[in-house]
């Protein structure tokens, strides 16, 4: 009897339920503020996939450690496979930094979602930057949620190529650099639409989303070989949908969890 | 120091969790059909028995003794053998009208496997002198009586085949020879049933013999009142029909000679030698020994028909026999008849020499007559003694010894068919001993020791066996199905892999994050596959059930 208590089936049980195959669901659909309930580095804070947001963080700083990184393009090959939701969370675990400040600016022109997640009003937004119908001055101003400065995308533009392409955009980046610390945009997936190559070339690092057990190797490479032909070679990647087993790593890690809640 | 992101182990079963219903559905499936498959097969009863094997030299262990044990084996179960099993088990199929029915049932017999199983056990002390071998028999089928059947067939047919093998080489010679004594016997039926014919007929035609007669009669016949006679009055009668016999021989020859005389002296008082003319077929036909020999002849041809007709032929000893005595007789009353036409040309010379001859001749047959006469008186006298003061002979005498002379003709055939018989028999009797003796060194004592019995009690069924083997198989196909499955899917599906394909830092290994839509769709997903497996799974063990009701 006493191993069992050692054991803790009810923690175990807990465990497999959590870290199982299926991987995270979300506590809440959304918060009072409406901010999505996948934005889990502001929603569940103490939870393990904040950890790992946490651990991408971390290494965007090391990665930056010899050439400074202020504006980060976060795309992908395909839609739905984590761009935007990496791309908040990251935004969110740098603006949880208090010495930095931290813009996310969502470039997705055509569909966008970032003010959804984060229950904001769509307009006004970057297209009516680029219009010159309002100032950027206006999304500085104050954060939009915690100590996150957010551009939403505003009205939806179908030709967004010709109007990322304009000497404005240039302007716009180098506004935004002198004034942030960290600025992440979120793009359209590379295979659909040419913004990610426009904007990736003017952005200090493109991150690459990819999508575990969905996107196929020959699709990564034909992504790879767009971007650098646009000058705007992936520094780094960020694999998502990640289905772990019960390995050993997070037993221990629960345990420490554990640990630090007793504590 | 860069953090690097988790990594995560490859186990081995990785990617039975990656695609967990490929590798369950074929689990299951494979499970539910052998179940269903396991609750169609039908009950199955085994009868079995046990024979023992023992050569009769005793030593089970020798060449030979093996040699006639396959020998016996191979005879029963391959070729007609297993053929004679399934018309013995099935009467009512026609091997014709039905070939392939019959041949299903034979090749269901010979399968090595459902079929008669022939299981040896030669551990029981086979090396040493008078072991024996054991062998089992048994068969197994979901009718019980069918199963108890076929082993009693086989058990019968194994000692059947035993009992040719040792019996074949030896027992063609004693056929022929039982044929052969068949036969004989039929044919002394065939006499004795003529005596006793003949018998009945003297009874009735005369009535008052006497005893002696009778007896000789009886004697003649076979042999039926020996011990109502003493030997002593066998012998006196036997006795008296020797002197009859030669008296009556001895008075015919005194009648021809009186007669040869009569002629010769005619001829001497009238001195004239007309020569006579030749005898005509029915006067030689009217001299008592033509007629004796033509009599005999006639008898021996009645009889040869008589046997002929019986389905005898011609190349038998016996008509053979009947055959050169009729030949002989027939010579004989030639000679009879050229006798007398040459007696009646001889008396028909003319001149003084011829008289002096024929009166020489008369001379000669005088003298002749008086020995006849005296030898016919010293016969009578014998006789006389040895009658002693029996009653003189009935007055149909002669009738009578002509009949008895018929009735010694057919005892001398049944004297020589009896001793063919006899013969035979001998033969037989040797050829019987030498073939029991042959025979124990040929064959192999074959006992039952268990006598085969219908089975009461199902075989225990193997399902776990099955069950094992099903589950052992559908949990191989499944792996290899998933690992399959895992091994074409080109996708990245691990911050190694990326870090090695692409050769760029991996950031970051997020966890999949689902919304409770997403979590409510794939359960919705996991639950309908589960359901349709579980469906899939009652669903074939109620096919199977009305299968099983319908069949």
């Amino acid at each position: 009897m006493n191993l069992f208590k050692k054991i803790d089936i009810n923690g175990l049980k807990k465990t497999i339920q959590s870290y199982g195959p299926r991987g995270y669901v979300v506590k809440t659909e959304r918060d009072e503020a409406g901010v999505d309930g996948r934005i889990v580095t502001y929603i569940d804070k103490g939870s393990y996939v904040a950890e790992q947001y946490k651990v991408l963080r971390t290494n965007l700083y090391s990665l930056s450690a010899e050439k400074p990184i202020k504006t980060v393009l976060i795309t992908s090959s395909h839609p739905q496979e984590g761009k935007t939701i990496t791309s908040c969370n990251l935004a969110v675990s740098l603006s949880m930094d208090m010495e930095k400040k931290v813009l996310l600016v969502d470039s997705d022109l055509r569909r966008p979602t970032i003010h959804n997640m984060l229950g904001l009003p769509k307009k006004p937004g970057l297209s009516e930057i680029f219009n010159k119908e309002i100032d950027i001055e206006y999304f500085i101003r104050k954060p939009a949620i915690g100590n996150l400065y957010v551009i939403p995308s505003g009205s939806t533009q179908i030709n967004s190529s010709e109007m990322l392409s304009s000497t404005k955009v240039k302007d716009v980046i180098d506004k935004i650099r002198a004034e942030f610390n960290y600025a992440i945009f979120d793009t359209p997936p590379i295979l659909s639409v040419t913004d990610a190559c426009i904007l990736g070339s003017l952005c200090d690092a493109v991150i690459f989303i990819i999508k575990a057990g969905v996107t196929q190797r020959d699709v990564i490479k034909e992504a790879f070989h767009m971007l650098e032909g646009a000058q705007a070679k992936p520094k780094a990647c960020v694999l998502t949908n990640v289905r772990y087993l019960l390995d050993n790593y997070y037993f221990y890690r629960y345990k420490y969890y554990k640990y630090s809640e007793q504590a | 120091m860069k953090a690097e992101s988790p990594e995560v182990s490859l186990s081995s079963i990785e990617f039975i969790v990656e695609h967990p219903w490929f590798f369950i559905s074929p689990i299951v499936i494979i499970m539910s059909l052998t179940s269903a498959f396991l609750s169609c097969m039908p009950l199955f009863y085994q009868s079995s028995s046990i024979l023992s094997l023992e050569s009769p030299g005793g030593d089970v262990i020798s060449a030979k003794f093996i040699q006639k044990k396959e020998d016996i084996l191979s005879g029963v179960l391959m070729g007609d053998g297993i053929g004679n099993i399934a018309k013995e088990v099935w009467p009512d199929i026609d091997e014709k009208a039905e070939p392939v029915k019959y041949n299903n049932l034979v090749e269901r017999l010979r399968s090595p496997k459902s079929g008669i199983k022939l299981d040896y056990n030669t551990g029981k002390t086979p090396t040493k002198p008078g072991g024996q071998e054991f062998l089992t028999v048994s068969f197994s089928d979901t009718d019980p009586n069918l199963a108890y059947n076929v082993v009693k067939t086989t058990v019968n047919m194994i000692k059947k085949v035993s009992k040719e093998k040792a019996e074949g080489e030896i027992e063609v010679g004693l056929v022929f020879l039982r044929k052969q004594l068949e036969f004989y016997k039929e044919k002394l039926q065939v006499i004795d049933n003529e005596i006793s014919r003949l018998k009945i007929d003297l009874k009735t035609k005369y009535p008052d013999m006497t005893e002696d007669e009778r007896y000789l009669m009886d004697e003649m016949l076979g042999g039926i009142s020996v011990k109502d006679y003493s030997i002593k009055t066998y012998t006196r009668v036997e006795r008296i029909m020797k002197y009859e016999d030669k008296s009556t021989e001895l008075k015919l020859r005194l009648l021809e000679l009186q007669k040869k005389k009569d002629v010769i002296q005619r001829q001497i008082e009238k001195k004239e030698f007309i020569k006579a003319p030749s005898l005509s077929p029915q006067e030689t036909e009217n001299d008592s020994f033509v007629k004796q020999y033509s009599a005999a002849i006639a008898s021996k041809e009645l009889s040869m028909s008589e046997f002929l007709s019986q389905g005898f032929t011609s190349e038998h000893p016996q008509i053979k026999q009947i055959q050169s005595e009729v030949q002989r007789l027939r010579a004989l009353r030639e000679q009879r008849i050229k006798e007398l036409i040459s007696s009646e040309m001889v008396s028909g010379g003319a001149d003084k020499a011829s008289e002096e001859k024929a009166r020489n001749e008369l001379k000669d047959i005088d003298s002749e007559i008086e020995v006849i006469n005296m030898k016919i008186d010293a016969l009578d006298n014998y006789k006389k003694t040895s009658e002693g003061g029996s009653q003189s002979p009935a007055s149909g005498k002669n009738a009578i010894s002509d009949e008895i002379s018929k009735l010694l003709e057919i005892k001398n055939e049944k004297d020589i068919n009896q001793g063919y018989y006899n013969d035979i028999r001998q033969q037989l009797e040797a050829a019987e001993i030498k073939s029991r003796l042959e025979k124990s060194d040929v064959g192999i004592n074959i006992n039952v020791i268990e006598e085969p019995r219908v089975p009461l009690d199902p075989i225990p069924n193997q399902k776990l066996k099955f069950i094992l083997m099903a589950f052992a198989l559908s949990a191989t196909i499944g792996t290899g199905l998933s690992y399959i499955v895992y091994v074409v899917d080109r996708s990245i599906k691990s911050s190694s892999e990326l870090r090695e394909f692409l050769q760029v830092p991996v950031l970051a290994s997020i966890d999949r994050i689902s919304t409770y839509d997403e979590f409510r769709i794939e359960k919705i997903r996991r639950n309908i596959i589960a359901i349709s497996l579980i469906t899939f799974a009652l669903l074939s063990s109620f096919i199977a059930k009305i299968l099983v009701k319908i069949f």
